[in-house]
């Protein structure tokens, strides 16, 4: 290493005694002084030692005070991006989940309720517990979002309200008797029985009216609060990606100043022991610039993975589920229409799907994500045409299609919307756990790095004092 | 949204980071599947699964080699699901893809043996049925791809029995004891007792499935079953040692087209699901963790998935296709005796007659499996 032979001690530019008089006024009031120079001549009135064990002291204090901010900073950030991969992510992405399952329980309700078909039951039936899951999922997971576990009670209440409504119109519709009911059911079919006529047609009326009920119940009430969830979900989602990273602004201003310190403590060195390098100050310099880099780095690389989940994986969550509520509304018009032999007008829904397929098929960002999407827009292909089947039959024979082709072709689109959405499920968790990754070993190296440059300076100090003694 | 404003200062701090560690950079993983450049596999399957060269028909595999330049080692050992368990539960499993029933499936991916399917060259993923895309435990076939499906009914020789069966309540009929056939697979068999003890076997509990399995136990008992039979119950009705039996739909089938060997063709040999139910199954493709090339996997599977190919093998098979179109390619092929065929393409009112094992932890399935063999075999 380049350093100039040392000078014996005291052959440095003399030291004023200890208690010499300071220097005159005039030279800090000329206002020609720099800072440096200022700081030079008060140095110059200390002992070598004095100072050197004075400025050497407040450069480990800045290091220290670095390693705290820079802890602070980190577990911040741990906590946050934790957070989000724990909790938030999971949570935004099971909500989605049950506007699936509610979907696919509307479709397979028609049929569960006014055929004997247990098969479709079971779809139904399965369709609604999963939707009972993931809602109780949800709820471990939003922690203490008051507005979201208010929004949760509603869905858990319109959920059973739905299920009460579907099974009160299948009691009605005098069908399925064999299969047992758990004492919830029968309550529900007993009062519904009660309220039903007694002739045949009139109970299918009250039936279907019951059916009626129950898809304006999912529609409203169920829709809503997944939306509150989602909103509050993703509230939680910027709140928590601020903090990954909001101590870093202080961090790199307390490292900068104790750097620049660090630094001017060297060129006095110099300038008063005539060594050009130091190399213990050369290296505790180095190790709070990389401690610095690794921090930001670390932090700002947590944040592009939040950042690109969010926008690789949540955003094409929520733009799916676009497409699943419109679909899910199409769905349940068409039952509506079928059960009362009525038309509807299938455009607006029809456009307000085909827009969000677009949307996907913009946002998929990896050949997997574009296969799915692709598929979804093959199966969307199919449901419509039987949509369009059904809506323009108009006659008995709608109802069986439905029921049958109908909930086929739905179940189709509605399963590869849920591929999709898988697929973006990974992306955001992926995403999360990277964020979470970054930040995983920031503070013990922030401790580490800076602890170590601590070291070289009390190191450095040391050295310099001993040469001259 | 707040965590926008963090953009203008991360990118000042960018600058800052690029001093150095830009090694340590790393980002969202990557989620396409490494797909490998290989363009062969190993495949296991059951017996008689796939269409063969044929006099001067290529059968699929010879076909898949000229379209695609796709090679299978094609393996026709696997002679039921315990084979399959055997083979998942060695450290490493010597195919690429394997053939399994659709509850040794679920296990296998809720134990994580499964790779997910390479659907970035499926294309043809679109064509599953949907019928096959709502099972709990695989939403949207993600991780398997049927590759058949089937149908256990009942199987029966009217002229023999002198009536028609109806009800699976005919197969305990004293009036056939030593004449009915009981199949060898539990969940079968114990499915078809529970349904007709109006219990739903797609929703199986311990108790329901244990009053299945005593039905099973009380006709063994009662000297009620002639046989337990595999596949093998089509020579046994058409010899007449059996005038009726748990069967499977493919099998009766080919017994009916004369396609079984040394069976002539038994179109009088009846079919039919019974008025309680009848229990569906299907055997599907699974790509075991670690295995290679799965880029000419997905090739063979989106190949098997064009209505075209899938005709060819459900014309050779008899088996239910999980394949969409696959009828309307039958007409086109001019098969249209196999398009109208309800044991090929099961219309919607039988389809809602069917039941799908629905799965018990897997101690209680395999205590099933335990007391059930220990009955037949």
């Amino acid at each position: 290493m380049a350093v100039v032979a040392p000078n014996p001690p005291g052959s440095s530019p003399p030291s004023p005694p200890v208690g010499a008089s300071p220097a005159p006024r005039g030279a800090e009031g000329s206002g020609q002084a720099s800072g440096l120079a200022v700081l030079t001549r008060l140095l110059r009135v200390s002992s070598t030692p004095g100072w050197l064990r004075s400025i050497g002291g407040g450069i480990i204090l800045g290091l220290l005070i670095f390693t705290v901010v820079g802890v602070q900073s980190a577990l911040q950030g741990q906590d946050a991006t934790a957070t989000i991969e724990n909790n938030t992510a999971p949570a935004l992405v099971e909500v989605q989940g049950v506007f699936a399952s509610v979907a696919e329980a509307n479709a397979s309700a028609t049929g569960a309720v006014l055929t004997e078909s247990r098969a479709q039951r079971n779809l139904y039936l399965d369709a609604i517990s999963r939707a009972a899951r993931q809602s109780e999922r949800v709820s471990s997971l939003v922690g203490d979002a008051p507005d979201a576990h208010a929004a949760l009670q509603d869905l858990n209440a319109g959920l059973v309200r739905y299920s009460g409504e579907i099974e009160a119109s299948r009691a009605i519709s005098g069908l399925d008797a064999t299969d047992p009911a758990t004492d919830e059911d029968e309550t529900a079919e007993g009062e519904a029985a009660e309220d039903a006529e007694t002739t045949p047609g009139a109970a299918s009326q009250v039936a279907t009216d019951g059916l009626a009920s129950a898809f304006a119940i999912a529609r409203t009430d169920v829709a809503t609060a997944v939306d509150t969830v989602t909103a509050s979900g993703q509230a939680e989602l910027d709140e928590q990606q601020a903090r990954v990273g909001g101590g870093t602004i202080l961090t790199l201003l307390v490292g900068a100043v104790t750097l620049v310190a660090l630094l001017v403590f060297q060129v006095l060195l110099t300038s008063r022991t005539n060594r050009l390098l130091h190399p213990w100050l050369i290296l505790a310099s180095l190790l709070l610039l990389a401690a610095m880099v690794v921090h930001t780095s670390s932090l700002s690389r947590s944040q592009t993975a939040l950042e690109e989940a969010e926008a690789g994986g949540f955003d094409s969550i929520t733009s799916t589920a676009d497409i699943q509520a419109a679909a899910y509304d199409l769905q349940t018009d068409l039952a509506f229409a079928t059960l009362r032999q009525e038309t509807i007008d299938t455009g607006a829904a029809f456009a307000q799907v085909e827009q969000g397929i677009q949307k996907a098929e913009l946002l998929a960002d990896s050949t997997r994500e574009r296969a799915a999407v692709d598929t979804l827009r093959i199966r969307w292909d199919r449901y419509r045409a039987e949509v369009e089947a059904i809506a323009s039959d108009g006659s008995p024979a709608a109802l069986d299609r439905l029921q049958g082709e109908g909930l086929s072709a739905f179940n189709g689109f509605n399963t590869s919307i849920e591929s999709v959405l898988s697929d973006n499920r990974t992306q955001f968790l992926d995403g999360a756990a990277g964020a979470t990754a970054a930040v995983r070993w920031l503070p013990a190296s922030t401790v580490l790095l800076s602890l170590l440059s601590a070291l070289c300076v009390f190191a450095g100090v040391s050295r310099r004092l001993r040469e001259y003694r | 949204m707040t965590g926008r404003r963090l953009w203008s200062r991360r990118e000042t701090l960018l600058a800052l980071s690029a001093l150095g560690l830009s090694a340590c950079a790393g980002g969202v993983p990557n989620r396409d599947v490494a797909l490998g450049d290989g363009s062969s596999f190993r495949m296991l399957n059951w017996s008689d699964y796939i269409d063969p060269d044929d006099g001067g028909l290529e059968g699929t595999l010879t076909r898949l080699r000229r379209d695609r330049g796709i090679d299978v080692d094609y393996d026709e050992s696997y002679e039921d699901n315990s084979v399959g368990q055997a083979l998942f539960s060695s450290e490493i499993v010597p195919y690429d893809v394997v053939v399994p029933s659709n509850w040794l499936a679920a296990q296998l991916i809720a134990d994580g043996l499964v790779e997910p399917l390479p659907i970035e060259v499926i294309p043809n993923h679109a064509n599953i049925d949907p019928l096959f895309l709502t099972n709990a435990w695989d939403r949207g076939c993600r991780l398997q791809m049927p590759w058949q499906s089937g149908i256990t009914g009942i199987a029966y020789d009217e002229a023999l029995t002198g009536r028609a069966i109806t009800s699976i309540a005919d197969l305990f009929d004293p009036a056939f004891r030593g004449r009915v056939g009981c199949i060898i697979e539990m969940r079968e068999a114990v499915g078809l007792g529970m349904l007709l003890n109006g219990d739903d076997p797609s929703r199986p509990t311990v108790a329901t499935a244990d009053a299945g399995l005593a039905r099973i136990r009380d006709a063994v008992e009662a000297g009620q079953f002639g046989a337990f039979t595999a596949g093998d119950f089509t020579s046994r009705i058409d010899s007449g040692e059996l005038w009726l039996a748990m069967a499977w739909s493919g099998d009766t089938f080919l017994l009916q087209q004369g396609l079984k060997e040394d069976s002539p063709p038994r179109p009088d040999v009846q079919f039919v699901i019974p008025d309680e139910g009848a229990v569906q199954w299907f055997d599907t493709m699974v790509i075991p963790k670690g295995a290679a090339n799965l880029g000419a996997i997905g090739q063979f599977m989106d190949y098997v998935y064009d209505p075209v190919n899938a005709a060819a093998i459900t014309a050779w098979v008899g088996y239910v296709s999980p394949v969409l179109g696959t009828a309307d390619q039958l007409r086109a092929d001019g098969l249209p005796e196999l398009a109208d065929n309800p044991l090929l393409f099961p219309d919607n009112d039988t389809r809602n007659r069917l039941f799908t094992w629905g799965g018990l932890t897997a101690a209680d399935e395999a205590r099933l499996d335990d007391e059930f063999n220990a009955l037949v075999f």
